[in-house]
């Protein structure tokens, strides 16, 4: 995917996206994620997405979006493996749709860029106001967490496994810590992201000579020092499993499962874990799908997942607390199967044909596109959706049940109630 | 600028084609040859509030959940090959979901379209069932039940359902309950697949990479033209105007109270198409992110981002939801009532009106790059018996007096219930 220096450590890429209604711009901010500065950095896209020297009212900032045609804003932060992103990223109606003649991706990559490099600010930090508001919120969603039992029971698996590591430092920050940040503790962490973050722009329906020479402009008077973001690490491989229950007084059980190859991928190495976890859980014909559930009843959901960042495969159900123990024995089996025999030649074409088919169709979202790219600058693998099918068409069975055999069972975590305790 | 017409982009981008067969099936395409997939939708007007109907034969009374259970029953064939089976081998990615009126069967594919047509004309409609396969999905679907009930923000819109309606089946859970499926057996399943998949009373909806021509073949092929239509005759109970319990509270385990305040609505009759926009602008002036309600409960800190207002619109039944999460639920409920009544004695804010269809306008407009979307609506509408544009031709038309004319009529307190979840211990 061709890629432009527009300033030193600032990227932009292009995605092609005439066919859609609506133009999507999105600044992604790289930099190696730090456990003593979590907390400002889970806050940070609150603070900012509140308002801006320009528009300094948070409602007239709804309302100019609405204006925009609704007009769509999203700041995030998030931990990818061991780095932190920010992504600021907005979509607008492509000018011909508009009523009047409005230079729709003019105004909204502006207003990005207000967002970004003029926030409201009193006496030279964020505004006090805008911070208390935002971090009471943070700490009010820390505290729902549980309120989604399936998220809730991967997070605590994910922390009992691999918690105190650079790669689970938290995406949403930590509840004890997150009273004590300040405007001042989070204005110096937003300075440091700008003078040191890579950004990696990608566009998509947008002309992005326009949103370069904006940015570039933007960036022109300010001080910068990228830093390289880190390169990726596996969460390590243990000998034997941890087993970890947490009571929880729920009408149906939690249960996931966490395994370790001890590396992270390359492409070749990506394309078959797509088909692996496709066949294990990933597809209504998997293994998981088709023995755990259809064929055992034991539960309505169970899937299984890869992250490519971490080098882990995941799977998770949700089960009656007193079949918790059969299920998780019952998908361990699959993955032991799978490890010691060769998927067969129908389940291969199966995943072949679901994942061609999946890329394909990923061609038509604005949104896919730029999370392709975006993802590929992550994983340093930097294909294009037609290069990775490619790589998938070539997957054999013998490699999957390869790359199966890599992965060593490290968790169970278990959210039950008394009855399976 | 205000919303009054479409311009011509718009206008295009909304061309679809339609073909009703002589027995009352529908075909819909919007064709999108530039994009690389295809998204198909096959739905039967037949959802969870469909509870009661006298087809050819008696009177049939239905326990709650039958049409979400027909729905995963369908996906089995006779020979023991499943539809996902099929779809496998094609790549297709397949699905299917149940809402409160309609039951609607899945799959986005970017190749081999014939085939999966195919498998989705042959098996829907066409189910097989014994004793053996409806008691293993009563397991199944038992776990999804309970994986329900421990949804909070579904509990509490349930219950508020169940505080506004005393009789009308949308206070049901979709999916029904333990008890009620446990009652279901595979001669009712058959009842409702006979009465309810047939030709006149569902809808072939298609977007993009497609032509007209091949929905047609695969309808001739399945023999679905030959199909003969059955007439039902839908019952619904009698439903009194006021609320069934005007407050409910329940605990669960979850870190901060959730609450629902709703309103119960006189029963739509008639076109629906213009109501359904000024209800939809209506919760959007009330409680929508440019509202000062929003505004102010947010920075206080009474609400979480995800509070606001949603309206349900359907046979024999219309209602408000405002729904969210945080520490002081009362103080929010007299908040929304108290705004309610400001805007009916002030009159609403028009510069908010009108961003606020200058909003809606581009949500639309953005939804048709997106193949599921579009054929999404195409079957929504076509269900509702209009087309795409009609909903932006009736937001184009409506004003300002006309919302306050339905304020002055609608959200009031009197028929208003309240529910509350709070944290366990």
């Amino acid at each position: 995917m061709p890629r432009n220096e527009i300033a030193p450590g600032v990227y932009i890429t292009d995605v092609p996206g005439r066919k859609f209604k609506r133009n999507l711009v999105v600044f992604h901010l790289l930099l190696p994620g730090q456990r003593q500065t979590a907390n400002e950095m889970a806050l940070l896209p609150h603070v900012l997405e509140r308002r801006c020297e320009a528009i300094p009212d948070p409602l007239l900032l709804s309302r100019k979006l609405f204006d925009l045609y609704g007009a769509e804003l999203s700041l995030e932060s998030f931990a990818a493996g061991p780095n932190r992103v920010l992504t600021l990223a907005v979509s607008c109606l492509k000018n011909g749709y508009a009523l009047a003649g409005e230079d729709l991706e003019k105004e909204c990559v502006e207003l990005l860029c207000n967002l970004l490099f003029f926030p409201k600010k009193s006496g030279g930090v964020f505004e006090a106001e805008d911070v208390a508001i935002e971090r009471e919120k943070q700490v009010d969603y820390l505290r729902s967490e549980m309120n989604d039992k399936r998220s809730y029971c991967l997070r605590q698996g994910r922390r009992a496994l691999y918690g105190g590591t650079q790669l689970g430092i938290e995406s949403a920050g930590y509840l004890e810590e997150m009273p004590k940040v300040t405007a001042e503790s989070l204005y110096e962490a937003y300075e440091t992201m700008l003078r040191t973050a890579r950004f990696e722009v990608v566009t998509c329906g947008a002309d992005k000579d326009k949103v370069a020479e904006l940015l570039a402009a933007r960036l022109s008077n300010r001080q910068r020092a990228p830093v390289e973001p880190l390169g990726r690490m596996a969460v390590p491989q243990r000998q034997g499993m941890i087993h970890k229950s947490e009571g929880m007084d729920t009408a149906q059980g939690k249960l996931c499962i966490i395994a370790c190859s001890g590396r992270v991928s390359d492409a070749h190495s990506e394309a078959v874990m797509r088909v692996a976890n496709a066949v294990l859980g990933g597809l209504p014909t998997s293994r998981l799908f088709v023995n755990v559930r259809e064929k055992q009843s034991l539960c309505y959901y169970c899937a299984s997942s890869y992250a490519s960042l971490r080098g882990t495969l995941t799977m998770d159900s949700g089960v009656d607390h007193k079949n918790a123990k059969r299920a998780a024995e019952a998908m361990l089996h699959e993955l032991e199967v799978l490890q010691k025999n060769p998927v067969t030649q129908e389940e291969l074409d199966a995943a072949h044909s679901a994942i061609q088919n999946a890329f394909q169709a990923a061609k038509d979202s604005p949104d896919s596109l730029v999370s392709w790219a975006f993802n590929e600058r992550l994983r340093g693998t930097d294909l294009t959706l037609e290069q990775a099918a490619q790589k998938v068409k070539a997957v054999e069975a013998e490699e999957v049940q390869k790359a199966l055999a890599d992965f060593i069972p490290s968790i169970e975590y278990i959210l039950t109630n008394k009855e399976g305790l | 600028m205000m919303v009054t017409h479409l311009p011509k982009a718009a206008e295009n981008a909304l061309r679809f084609e339609e073909k009703i067969l002589p027995n009352g099936l529908a075909v819909r395409l919007l064709p999108m040859p530039e994009y690389g997939a295809s998204h198909v939708i096959y739905a039967t007007k037949f959802g969870s509030i469909d509870r009661s109907f006298e087809g050819e034969q008696a009177k049939v009374d239905l326990p709650a959940g039958v049409a979400h259970f027909l729905e995963h029953k369908m996906f089995e064939n006779e020979d023991g090959v499943d539809a996902f089976t099929l779809y496998g081998k094609t790549g297709a990615s397949a699905n299917a979901y149940t809402g409160f009126d309609r039951t609607s069967y899945i799959f986005t594919a970017t190749e081999r379209m014939e085939e999966n047509l195919d498998i989705l004309l042959s098996f829907v409609g066409h189910p097989h069932f014994t004793q053996e396969t409806v008691a293993k999905e009563q397991g199944i679907i038992g776990q999804e039940i309970k994986m329900y009930e421990d949804h909070a923000e579904l509990r509490c819109v349930f219950a508020l359902l169940e505080c506004l309606y005393h009789n009308h089946p949308v206070r049901d859970e979709i999916v029904g309950s333990v008890e009620s499926i446990s009652q279901i057996t595979p001669q009712l399943l058959y009842s409702c697949s006979e009465a309810f998949y047939n030709p006149g009373n569902m809808a072939l909806c298609a977007a993009g990479r497609l032509h007209m021509e091949q929905l047609l073949q695969a309808v001739e092929k399945a023999d679905l033209a030959k199909a003969k239509t059955k007439q039902v005759k839908r019952l619904f109970p009698e439903e009194p105007p006021g609320v069934y319990e005007s407050t409910r509270e329940f605990m669960m385990p979850v870190a901060m109270p959730l609450f629902g305040l709703g309103f119960k609505e006189a029963a739509p009759q008639g076109d629906t198409t213009k109501l359904e926009v000024v209800c939809d602008l209506l919760t959007e002036l009330i409680s929508g992110e440019t509202s000062t309600l929003y505004r102010s409960l947010y920075d206080e800190g009474l609400v979480q981002p995800g509070f606001g207002g949603e309206f349900g619109c359907f046979s024999g039944c219309l209602h408000f939801l405002f729904t969210g999460e945080g520490e002081q639920p009362e103080r929010v409920r007299q908040s929304i009532l108290d705004e309610i009544e400001r805007m009916r004695r002030e009159g609403i804010d028009r510069e908010q009106f009108e961003t606020c269809k200058r909003m809606m306008y581009g949500e639309a407009i953005a939804d048709l790059e997106n193949v599921e979307r579009v054929a999404s609506m195409l079957s929504s509408s076509y269900f509702h018996g209009r087309t795409p544009a009609a909903a932006l031709d009736a937001l184009a038309t409506v004003t300002a007096e006309d919302i306050e004319q339905a304020l002055s009529e609608m959200l009031h307190q009197d028929r208003s219930a309240f529910v509350v979840v709070r944290p366990e211990g």
